[in-house]
């Protein structure tokens, strides 16, 4: 790793932390409870290789936690080390264990009374590598534990290791997450926000990213102030950046979060700053979003007129680009004003296209909410 | 490096001195001239004559409790105390689940320890009904479905091992224990300490006067809320509702008790329950209320740095490139011994030589106020002006709507304790001020 590419170098101010921990393991000649904070895998990954090529004489065991063990961090510690002698032992996986929807985590509980216990057990450096936040509960919820460390060790990454990151935490980052996995993402993001902020030759476009994800976990957890707060920050970096498609993007959220706040006038101007850029842009999937948005906001402002001309504005659209989700949610919006301008037999229809398309993209809960809306409107509606 | 690696050992913030490690031991309060908690602790017990006295002791995580306690053991052992004492020393998490703690396990252990203790001093009265007695025990556990592969002992150590690894033994034992308490207490205190007390008093087994047992780390209880309804904390539960058990062995008892709970509403309530305030362990006054260095505190700290590196070979020149470095760090741990350890620990790693350059401990230093920047992120604004007015008015936070918040802040080491001649008052942790000063990193 020493020997690796440019990119593979690690910053001075890692050189140094790195430096500290590899001390330690020199130094120690018993217990030793250590922290390596550090927010990306790779980044870890990389830290560790470098820790085994500086310390060779030691032998360091790496154990990942396994939260669906029934065995507790002590034990599973135990197990791993069996009847070997390591030199030191780092474990992974402490985020895994702990549960951000609970204020206390139970496996924090017994590992913080074991305490005495741990020392005699584990004779030699242990040292848990885990993200800023980990860390940060380890304190409150082991605080006996926490009161003995020796060192805490941090390493920051650089915009390179932050776009891996986010790669990874981009991934299937929707509403369907668990609470417990939004909350881990969201206070790893905060922490990347504070290195990624700490370092100067980091991309306005990185930044963006960060800030655009941080909105999203306050619109999961519905904080719309917060969530403003990100976008109009992410909006001026991909400014910065020059990434018009961005901004349209954090633009459009600021709609969103106009109209979830019933202020449809000011969700109304967001949408119609986001559309000429996504036009400029050419971003068709966006400006069909931004149209349809429009229509949502004339429909609540009583104004069905304009509300169905930009919906049937926007379907074409989702039909050019094959988009079946925002297709099947314009026809239920379309079918909804039908049905409200007394129109059901055009609605009726409306909804069961809806439904069809909804089942033919594995949304089966949608569909079925559409057909629910069909037959509410009648069986007589729906066969004439 | 090796001598550097003797030096780091030197400061190992988890390993309290034992009694006999003179050579290392700094008796500050001595050398203050404060109020000398352990003499007081020791004089409060040896005085108290033949009526058994129940204390309870606290201060915070990593203040030194356990170093003074073992002084405290070794000066009513001794043999310049008039009163001398047989003690029992329990280390409470060694034997309990300290999650789940229910006053008669705790008894139950003690009259383990005490029964394990006096047998290795020699002592062998009324082994034969103290043996029936857990037999008894034993042929139910044995009986019980769950723990029946299960290959136990009649014999209380293995008894207490299995209580404390096996929950369902707990549950079973528990029952057993509630039937039986009056039989434990009756055994113990009339015929086992009746009698021992007769067997220690011989000069040939040491001519002790009475028996002391020492509860040791209850004060790692985690509080938790219990009986909603009546707004009561397990702590209060275990300590108050339950002083009557705790108090059942007709011996003297020191207890440890949670810092969170002798700051808290019910120290009036303690103190009259248990016939005596609580005693504190507090922090070495580095500073006086208004934030001037104390002089001969810093001293005390100074000479057991000086006592450890020595011990290493190290002297104070050869430790630190800059000679106002110690008291530096020693101004900024606030008289918390064991912080002061952890950054020092932190600044030989750092350094990875000595002397260590008075730029790497300001690395140090700052990584620390770091550390608790990340920690204090639970507590987030609120935690903030909180400390901060503690900071400014040197008062606890009396109002009952920031009780919690003021246990999270004692109990992890953003407020300390500190007493002088007229009152106890309270700070942040210095390295909060650091945090202040610098932009975090």
């Amino acid at each position: 790793v020493s020997a690796g590419s440019e990119h593979d170098k690690l910053s001075l101010e890692n050189q140094v932390e790195l430096e500290a921990l590899c001390n330690m393991l020199r130094l120690a000649r018993g217990f030793v409870l250590g922290f390596a904070r550090v927010n990306h895998p790779g980044l870890q990954r990389r830290l560790i290789d470098e820790i085994r090529c500086r310390c060779p004489e030691k032998q360091i065991l790496e154990l990942t936690l396994d939260p669906r063990s029934g065995a507790g961090i002590v034990a599973q510690c135990a197990e791993a080390t069996g009847s070997s002698h390591p030199d030191a032992l780092f474990v992974h996986g402490l985020e895994s264990v702990l549960d951000l929807t609970e204020r206390q985590s139970p496996a924090m509980t017994l590992f913080n009374l074991n305490r005495d216990y741990a020392a005699n057990r584990f004779p030699i450096p242990v040292v848990f590598w885990a993200p800023d936040f980990a860390m940060a509960e380890f304190a409150r919820q082991a605080p006996d534990f926490w009161s003995v460390r020796s060192g805490t060790y941090c390493f920051t990454g650089d915009d390179a290791e932050a776009r891996t990151s986010l790669g990874r935490l981009e991934e299937g980052f929707d509403w369907s997450l668990s609470r417990k996995e939004k909350l881990e993402r969201g206070r790893i993001l905060e922490h990347i926000l504070a290195e990624l902020e700490a370092d100067p030759a980091v991309e306005p476009h990185t930044l963006a990213r960060v800030l655009s994800l941080l909105a999203d976990t306050e619109r999961f957890r519905s904080r719309p102030d917060r969530e403003e707060r990100y976008l109009r920050q992410a909006r001026d970096h991909y400014e910065r950046a020059g990434d018009r498609g961005g901004e349209a993007n954090c633009i459009q959220a600021l709609g969103d979060v106009e109209r979830m706040l019933a202020r449809y006038e000011e969700a109304r101007s967001a949408y119609e700053e986001a559309l000429p850029i996504y036009r400029e842009v050419r971003a068709r999937l966006g400006e069909a979003n931004c149209i349809q948005a429009l229509g949502d906001v004339e429909r609540m402002l009583a104004r069905y007129e304009e509300a169905r001309s930009a919906y049937e504005e926007a379907l074409p659209i989702y039909r050019e680009v094959r988009a079946r989700l925002g297709e099947a949610a314009t026809l239920s919006s379309i079918a909804r004003l039908l049905d409200r301008r007394g129109n059901p037999r055009e609605a009726s229809l409306s909804f069961a296209e809806a439904a069809r398309i909804f089942e033919a993209i594995g949304r089966p809960d949608l569909a079925r909410r559409e057909l629910a809306e069909r037959d509410r409107l009648g069986p007589a509606r729906q066969s004439g | 490096m090796e001598r550097l690696s003797q030096l780091y050992q030197q400061f190992d913030p988890l390993r309290p001195l034992e009694a006999d490690e003179i050579d290392l031991y700094v008796d500050w309060q001595k050398q203050l001239g404060a109020d000398d908690v352990k003499r007081r602790l020791a004089n409060s017990i040896a005085l108290s004559g033949p009526v058994a006295v129940t204390r309870l002791f606290t201060g915070h995580r990593g203040v030194g409790k356990t170093t003074e306690l073992k002084r405290v053991q070794r000066l009513l052992a001794g043999p310049k105390n008039p009163r001398k004492l047989f003690v029992s020393f329990l280390f409470a998490e060694e034997w309990v689940d300290l999650n789940d703690v229910s006053p008669p396990d705790l008894v139950f252990q003690m009259v383990r320890q005490l029964v394990s203790d006096l047998r290795q001093a020699g002592f062998t009265f009324g082994w034969t009904k103290f043996g029936e007695f857990f037999r008894e025990f034993w042929e139910v556990l044995q009986s019980e479905v769950e723990l029946k592969d299960l290959k136990i002992s009649a014999d209380p150590l293995e008894f207490s091992i299995v209580l404390k690894n096996v929950p369902g033994a707990r549950g079973t034992l528990r029952k057993l224990l509630a039937d039986r308490l009056p039989t434990i207490y009756d055994l113990v205190n009339g015929t086992i300490l009746k009698k021992a007390r007769e067997w220690l008093r011989d000069p040939a087994h040491g001519e002790y006067q009475d028996i002391l047992v020492i509860v040791d780390q209850l004060d790692r209880i985690p509080q938790k809320q219990v009986f909603s309804d009546r707004d009561l904390t397990n702590h209060e539960h275990i300590f108050l509702d339950n002083a009557g058990t705790l108090r059942a062995l007709n011996c003297d008892v020191l207890y440890t008790i949670p810092i969170e709970l002798a700051y808290s509403r019910c120290r009036g309530r303690l103190r009259d329950t248990y016939g005596s305030d609580i005693l504190a362990l507090p922090m070495v006054r580095v500073r006086d209320q208004a934030g001037k260095p104390c002089p001969q505190a810093v001293q005390a700290l100074r000479d057991m740095v000086q006592r450890r590196a020595q011990k290493a070979g190290v002297t104070e020149t050869e430790f630190f490139s800059d000679p106002q470095s110690l008291e530096w760090l020693i101004l900024l741990c606030g008289g918390h011994v064991r912080s002061l350890f952890i950054l020092l620990r932190s600044s030989i790693e750092r350094a990875g030589k000595i002397p260590i350059p008075a730029a790497v401990l300001e690395q140090t230093v700052i990584r620390g106020a770091n550390d608790f920047v990340i920690g204090l992120g639970g507590l987030g604004a609120e935690g903030w002006a909180a400390l901060e007015e503690v900071h400014r008015s040197k008062q606890a936070l009396a109002d009952s709507k920031r009780l919690d918040l003021w246990n999270s802040l004692l109990r992890d080491l953003y407020a300390f304790t500190y007493e002088d001649e007229k009152e106890d008052w309270y700070d942040w942790n210095p390295l909060l001020g650091e945090v202040k000063r610098r932009p975090a990193s």
